[in-house]
């Protein structure tokens, strides 16, 4: 046998080889039943999303009859299929972990558990309020969006240093639109001015000086004229009725005007909130569905 | 000054390029005819918002399609007889309106991203037409760039609908000689393909939305009227600048033309109400000649302009007053202490020849010592 020589031996003896016990992955917990994960909510015990596309499919799964989802608020976007939430995760008896489904395959998943709707009308009473809701969902996803992303507070030129130094996000590519820290943040860059607004805002330093153009010039005035436009043209569509457009049961079209409602009235802004709060029949509308969307959830 | 609307300037046989603007146009066509005025605009920035269209009616400013409409909507109250049927909308419910808005923003988004899509996008329709045309509106120094940039700004919208075209790669010529590797033929066959299917893509995304509008259209005018509405307006825009323009590559209007010949129809209408010989001529405004200003940028702080009180005129008055007297008194005094001092110019070569001088004369005395 060949021994090894002793310096060299007390020399290894001060390394000793230590075994730790395997880390187990923390957050593995069994998926046992359907789990949203979503934008965390405005305060912990809350169960509705802070965040207006979160909400919207919280608001979705709600209405077609889903209840006891369960919630989870600590996933990073980036942690999410497509780098952006919600998505919904779903024990299943073939794959152990559960699947996991992006928010487009939600209603699909939906469908064969519910059994599906008529993909002619969608819920919808007839043709014509199929047609009308498109533009409905438009006014809502342009106007009112823009008008809600107007009033969002912009992280402070400082505050977007210091985030990019000392938290720098899981992807390596870095874009001043990642508006990390705001309460609506998602990895991807969500819709901006140039995408919300019809025709799309002029660079700030104007279009025909010779400086290269930067920036975006929006006009607080105009978003908030259509805003309010907008606004007031729902109130007086809703009227007295249970549902938008007049349908007898609850369509997408309302879970998504749900998802902007509430999160107006949510919102610490008062010049956005007024127009909302005064109208009454929107106001009363927005507290009978809150209380069916909160029921379907239950935060893990 | 009576009402004058500020538009980008005419082409392919329509007021305006723009289908705000256009929109604007045919809308002030049918409320008040004839009490308006045209004046073609090439410099947006000009606008209190940078966009075109804007209107100005003695003080008021209307900026945007909505307010304009709003603004003229309300003419017809204010001062009787004088501009009598600008309210269009008029006869519509309150339901009808509310359905209007919801409408109207869906035509400028949806009908506008096609629109978009076939002037900015499609490579072939943005070289041979859209760019020429902008450029030749634009004065010298702008039209080499300006055209681009409205480009770009269509850019982060179109791609958000999905819309934006790929990019044509430069074929090189084929050589006869040149070996045929299979990479290079591989790439070129992959543009082919995506560009072939782009067109079905694009096909695939017009025909719901352009179904819908021939849906809504029951009779000859949006919401079952006799008469048309601003809908009507702002779709006929839209269709309009789909149709008209010489587009080499017609992809939605080769559709529009084949299967929703009710849009063509409607769009058509309006035009003959509005713009064609039999309809009330509009005046037109000379545009202001384009000066060295409009190349300077505009600044947020150059574009509030606030009158300033009586108190402000007077300091500034006494602030420039003292500091003429400083300047003035500083004069004064430098004239008064340097009225002795002579400033005499002395260039290096001339102290360089006195002090050689210098040198040649001691030099002499030296010679005479030895």
């Amino acid at each position: 046998m060949l021994a090894l020589p002793t310096p060299l031996a007390n020399l290894f003896a001060l390394f000793p080889l230590r075994t730790y016990p395997p880390i187990l992955p923390l957050s593995k917990k069994p998926c046992t039943a359907p789990t949203l994960w979503v934008q965390s909510p405005v305060s912990p015990d809350d169960t509705l999303s802070a965040d207006v596309e979160c909400l919207k499919w919280q608001a979705y799964l709600a209405f077609r009859g889903l209840t006891a989802i369960h919630l989870r608020t600590d996933i990073h976007p980036e942690g999410c299929i497509d780098r952006r939430l919600p998505n919904l995760h779903t024990p299943s008896a073939e794959i152990e972990d559960g699947e996991l489904l992006p928010a487009r395959l939600i209603p699909t998943w939906v469908d064969s558990q519910k059994g599906a709707v008529d993909p002619n009308l969608e819920g919808y009473t007839d043709e014509a309020a199929r047609d009308e809701s498109r533009a409905w969902v438009t006014l809502l996803e342009g106007a009112v969006h823009a008008g809600l992303l107007l009033v969002q507070p912009q992280p402070s030129y400082l505050k977007q240093i210091l985030a990019f130094s000392f938290t720098p996000s899981l992807s390596f590519t870095w874009s001043s639109a990642d508006q990390s820290g705001t309460p609506s943040s998602n990895a991807l860059p969500g819709p901006s001015f140039q995408t919300l607004v019809t025709p799309p805002p002029p660079p700030a330093t104007g279009l025909t000086s010779p400086i290269p153009p930067s920036g975006v010039r929006v006009s607080p005035n105009a978003v908030m004229t259509r805003y309010r436009d907008a606004i007031s043209a729902l109130s007086e569509r809703l009227g007295t009725d249970r549902w938008f457009l007049g349908s007898s049961e609850p369509t997408p079209l309302d879970a998504l005007a749900f998802a902007y409602l509430h999160c107006i009235l949510e919102f610490e802004n008062d010049s956005i909130r007024v127009e909302v709060s005064r109208r009454a029949n929107l106001v009363a509308w927005e507290k009978r569905v809150r209380d069916t969307v909160k029921a379907a959830f239950t935060v893990v | 000054m009576g009402i004058v609307l500020h538009i980008t300037p005419a082409d392919w046989g329509l007021p305006s390029v723009n289908p705000s603007c256009l929109a604007a146009v045919l809308f002030l066509q049918l409320s008040i005819p004839g009490n308006f005025s045209v004046s073609e605009c090439t410099n947006p920035d000009a606008s209190p918002t940078g966009q075109l269209p804007y209107l100005t009616h003695d003080h008021h400013v209307a900026v945007n399609f909505s307010s304009i409409v709003k603004y003229v909507s309300s003419l017809e109250g204010r001062k009787a007889g004088e501009y009598p049927n600008a309210n269009i909308d008029q006869g519509l419910s309150k339901f009808q309106l509310s359905q209007k808005t919801a409408w109207s923003t869906h035509a400028e988004t949806h009908l506008g991203d096609l629109l978009y899509y076939m002037l900015y996008s499609v490579s072939s329709n943005w070289v041979n037409m859209t760019c020429q045309t902008l450029s030749s509106q634009f004065p010298r120094p702008q039209r080499y760039y300006v055209p681009f940039r409205i480009r770009e700004l269509y850019r982060p919208r179109l791609e958000a609908a999905g819309l934006w075209s790929i990019p044509d790669v430069e074929k090189e010529p084929k050589k006869p000689f040149k070996p045929i590797s299979p990479e290079v033929e591989k790439v070129e066959n992959t543009s082919v393909f995506l560009q072939a299917f782009e067109k079905e893509k694009v096909t695939e995304k017009a025909k719901p939305i352009l179904d819908l509008y021939s849906r809504l259209l029951k009779k000859d005018y949006f919401f079952e009227r006799d008469r048309p509405s601003a809908l009507d307006a702002i779709v006929a825009a839209h269709i309009l600048l789909l149709l008209e323009p010489p587009y080499p590559d017609p992809v939605v209007k080769q559709l529009l033309l084949d299967s929703y010949p009710s849009l063509v129809t409607h769009a058509r209408l309006i035009f003959s109400q509005t713009l064609a010989a039999s309809a009330p001529a509009m005046s037109k405004v000379l545009a202001p000649i384009s000066t060295w200003r409009d190349v300077l940028p505009s600044m947020p702080w150059s574009r509030t302009s606030r009158t300033r009180s009586e108190d402000e005129i007077r300091f500034d008055k006494l602030r420039w007053s003292f500091f003429g007297l400083v300047v003035g008194s500083m004069v004064a005094y430098l004239s008064v202490v340097g009225r002795n001092v002579k400033i005499r110019i002395v260039r290096a070569e001339d102290v360089a020849e006195e002090e050689e001088d210098e040198e040649l004369e001691e030099g002499d005395g030296e010679l005479e010592d030895s």
